[in-house]
């Protein structure tokens, strides 16, 4: 009977590869927002000296491309229900203060037939983190909305559905 | 066996997609009882064309905004006016009549003026709107003139109220 003795080395021989693999990350455009489910407008006083006024703020996280840029936009889904008080026309608003990109320019008015401008997003914007993206996470815009306070008006409480939107590319 | 692996991060692939998000919010505005007089004549002469005793007369106009409850509501425009000060005309001879849109009912006749009470120039009912530029009215004063009253200038300070409720 033969016998083998396989004889093993004490330290393996040194073997050092180098593989390359790819990977991909698919970073897409990105736009979410978050606003108050109520918003009030009313009178500051008695006496017809001011607007029907309110504010709120609209927050959103936003990461567009370096050649795309984004919008946050709002529409009168429906006119003020019951009847006898402001249209959505009438409902005027302003924007300050947004922390990524450009709020409205002026004074804008709600429409229920188009979106009107909130923020203005360019490319390359992203909310969070810091440089090179914002700082604030989430992003905020304040809305200060108003209404014409007219004696016409029946007294009550009206109310009407907006919707913002925020789209990037 | 020592094994290094090299991950190299050769692409990172960056996929244009629009992406749109929406929320939506309830609008509310609230519009309750309001009233204000967007115009009150600061003075008012009180005068007359003859020497023989009869009344003095003078008006003055005023306009206003108001807007009354539907349920309920209410409104008003009174008058309350001072003493017109030692040997001059009693405020017991000082009357007024109204005018006012259809917004409002004027006083119905002529009503006397008072320093203690405020009394009524125009009164709204429930669910009264002037209109969105105001709406005008007026009160026509009348001054008896009295052999009594001492020759000479006076003056009575009348405050209107408007409110709504």
């Amino acid at each position: 009977m033969l016998g083998f003795i396989l004889l093993l080395p004490l330290e393996g021989v040194g073997d050092i590869r180098t593989t390359t693999q790819t990977m991909t990350a698919n970073i897409s455009p990105y736009g979410k927002l978050s606003v108050p489910s109520n918003v009030s407008l009313r009178s500051s006083g008695t006496r017809f000296e001011g607007s029907l006024a309110g504010n709120f703020t609209v927050s959103y996280w936003a990461r567009t491309s370096d050649v795309g840029g984004g919008s946050i936009t709002v529409q009168g889904s429906s006119e003020f229900s019951p009847a006898g008080g402001p249209s959505i026309g009438s409902v005027t608003y302003l924007c300050s203060g947004a922390t990524l990109g450009i709020g409205c320019s002026g004074s804008q008015t709600l429409a229920t037939s188009t979106q009107t401008p909130v923020v203005t997003l360019q490319s390359g914007a992203c909310t969070g983190g810091g440089s090179p993206c914002s700082t604030q996470e989430p992003n905020t815009v304040l809305l200060t909305l108003s209404s014409q306070n007219k004696p016409h008006y029946k007294t009550g409480t009206y109310s009407a559905q907006i919707t913002f939107t925020i789209s990037t590319l | 066996m020592k094994r290094n692996m090299l991950l190299s991060i050769a692409t990172a692939v960056l996929a244009i997609t629009p992406a749109a998000f929406g929320n939506d919010s309830t609008l509310g505005i609230t519009v309750g009882p309001e009233a204000t007089f967007t115009t009150v004549a600061s003075t008012t002469a009180l005068t007359k064309s003859d020497t023989t005793f009869a009344a003095y007369s003078g008006t003055t106009p005023f306009s206003y905004k108001i807007r009354t409850s539907q349920s309920n509501g209410t409104g008003s425009i009174t008058v309350q006016v001072t003493t017109f000060g030692t040997g001059g005309p009693a405020v017991a001879d000082l009357a007024y009549t109204c005018t006012a849109p259809s917004s409002g009912i004027p006083c119905s006749s002529s009503t006397a003026a008072s320093t203690t009470v405020a009394t009524s120039v125009v009164g709204f009912g429930a669910d009264a709107h002037s209109a969105d530029t105001a709406d005008s009215g007026s009160a026509v004063w009348t001054l008896q003139d009295r052999t009594g009253i001492k020759t000479g200038d006076y003056s009575s300070t009348a405050t209107f109220t408007i409110s709504a409720t």
